[in-house]
């Protein structure tokens, strides 16, 4: 470890006197780990801070041997600039927001995020989001926690609503309705479902407003399928979101990025329902 | 790394405790209560047990110092059973600050302790540990816990319904629409 233990244990004290407004002058081991836990999240917090964001002044700095307590205090300051950050950015969400009528999608955007924003604890718990976050997103952001989880989650939710919110809501209903009678009680990914069809219908080189694929588009999409290598499948599918990035949503790089995370699932599912010849009930 | 943690925390803060516990006996020695060292030693090593065996840690001063405050008056306390008397009291109070969930504080645990120990117990550290501290804890652990004071205490359980006020209320916490319309007067 880069710091002494009793550098770090001035800080849990510190916390403990704090977490029992120095009314008992003992705590269980349990909320003793919590504390140092707490400790340590906002060091490696303080650590994390990109290179990219700092001028070279700051980065001369950061590099010099900073104290537990310094490192602590500035990544406690961290923590609450990114709680800020994601609160804004969430009030930005869900002035617009659309559920599609998903209930994981609406209790996790709408129930969920406002209870961490009320309960969450950058002082005494800050490694804790609090809400399951049940609404699956296409980054893997499941690795992180606290304030760390809840920030890219968010920016993951901005950007599926930018993407949804281009298509009409009727559209992407009856996507959803195909995709399974009971889509409002699934935990599933709106815009995984939405791309699929949208780059399949680029694919077939159809309206990306035709909903339902007739035989002959299910006999031709099986022809290119089965024509077309995984590797090969992958690069037009990476194309064509680029087309579509392009065309409707300006260049946006972030976007590209995001949903890129889906091209590899959606080839594989593809290529694995042309081998079984049951497309039409994928897509 | 936690064994090593925790033990460090403990040595670190025996050090402190020593002088404090001795200090006590210029209040105690006109109810005729005095500790040597040797009764310290004893009490601390005791101490070191007992937290270990309830995984508790102590940060500052530990606790011997406010509960020879607490009971240096009892009428069933002397100098014979004095050292022994504080060794039993700081093994009920650990088992009983686990038992109740840490959701008293120190004061208003030994607050209670006293007053059985004196009117209901009449000395008897079995009865005050075994019935009425066990009886206690439950109710405590069942919610109805002593609150002598009426703000929140959010940080030890994540509830928003522990003061009476909060019982009666009904105002909503939060609803999507209100904040929607807020939020559109802002942008």
């Amino acid at each position: 470890m880069k710091y002494e233990l009793d550098e770090l244990l001035i800080l849990v004290k510190e916390l403990s006197e704090i977490y029992t407004s120095k009314e008992s002058t003992s705590i269980t081991y349990e909320r003793a780990q919590q504390l140092m836990d707490a400790v340590l999240y906002c060091i490696h917090e303080n650590e994390m801070i990109s290179d990219e964001t700092l001028t070279d002044l700051i980065i001369s700095n950061h590099n010099k041997k900073i104290t537990a307590r310094e490192a602590y205090d500035t990544g406690y300051r961290l923590v609450v600039d990114k709680i800020k950050k994601a609160n804004e950015l969430y009030n930005r969400i869900i002035l617009d927001f659309n559920d599609y009528r998903n209930r994981a999608y609406h209790d996790t955007v709408l129930k969920g995020i406002p209870e961490f924003f009320k309960w969450y604890d950058p002082r005494l718990n800050p490694m804790d989001h609090i809400i399951l976050a049940d609404y699956p997103v296409l980054k893997n952001v499941y690795g992180l926690n606290g304030i760390d989880f809840i920030y890219p989650y968010l920016t993951c939710i901005e950007k599926e609503q930018k993407f949804l919110l281009m298509f009409p809501e009727e559209y992407i209903i009856e996507i959803l309705q195909h995709y399974h009678s009971d889509f409002e009680e699934l935990l599933i990914n709106i815009t995984a479902i939405v791309l699929k069809k949208v780059l399949v219908n680029m694919l077939l080189g159809l309206r990306v407003d035709k909903t339902k694929l007739d035989q002959d588009d299910y006999k031709k999409l099986s022809g290119i399928l089965n024509n077309l290598s995984a590797v090969k499948l992958d690069e037009i599918m990476y194309l064509n979101l680029r087309r579509l990035i392009n065309k409707i949503y300006s260049g946006d790089e972030g976007m590209y990025d995001y949903l890129s995370n889906e091209i590899a699932n959606i080839t594989a599912e593809l290529k694995n329902a042309s081998s079984n010849n049951c497309l039409a009930n994928i897509i | 790394m936690e064994s090593n943690f925790f033990e460090l925390m403990q040595v670190q803060q025996q050090k402190q405790e020593m002088a404090k516990i001795l200090e006590c006996n210029n209040n105690t020695s006109e109810f005729g209560l005095v500790l040597s060292e040797e009764d310290v030693n004893k009490l601390m090593l005791s101490r070191k047990l007992l937290l270990t065996e309830n995984q508790r840690v102590e940060f500052g001063e530990g606790i011997l110092p406010k509960i020879i405050h607490y009971f240096c008056d009892s009428q069933y306390i002397n100098q014979d059973n004095y050292a022994d008397s504080l060794d039993q009291l700081q093994d009920i109070f650990y088992l009983y600050k686990n038992e109740t969930e840490d959701r008293l504080t120190d004061d208003e645990l030994l607050d209670f302790m006293k007053q059985q120990f004196e009117e209901v117990c009449f000395g008897d550290f079995e009865y005050l540990s075994t019935t009425c501290l066990e009886r206690y804890a439950r109710t405590i652990r069942a919610g109805e816990y002593n609150q002598k004071k009426s703000r929140l205490r959010d940080e030890y359980s994540l509830t928003d319904k522990e003061n009476e006020y909060s019982k009666l209320s009904e105002e909503a916490r939060w609803e999507y629409e209100v904040y929607k319309m807020k939020l559109e007067d802002l942008f």
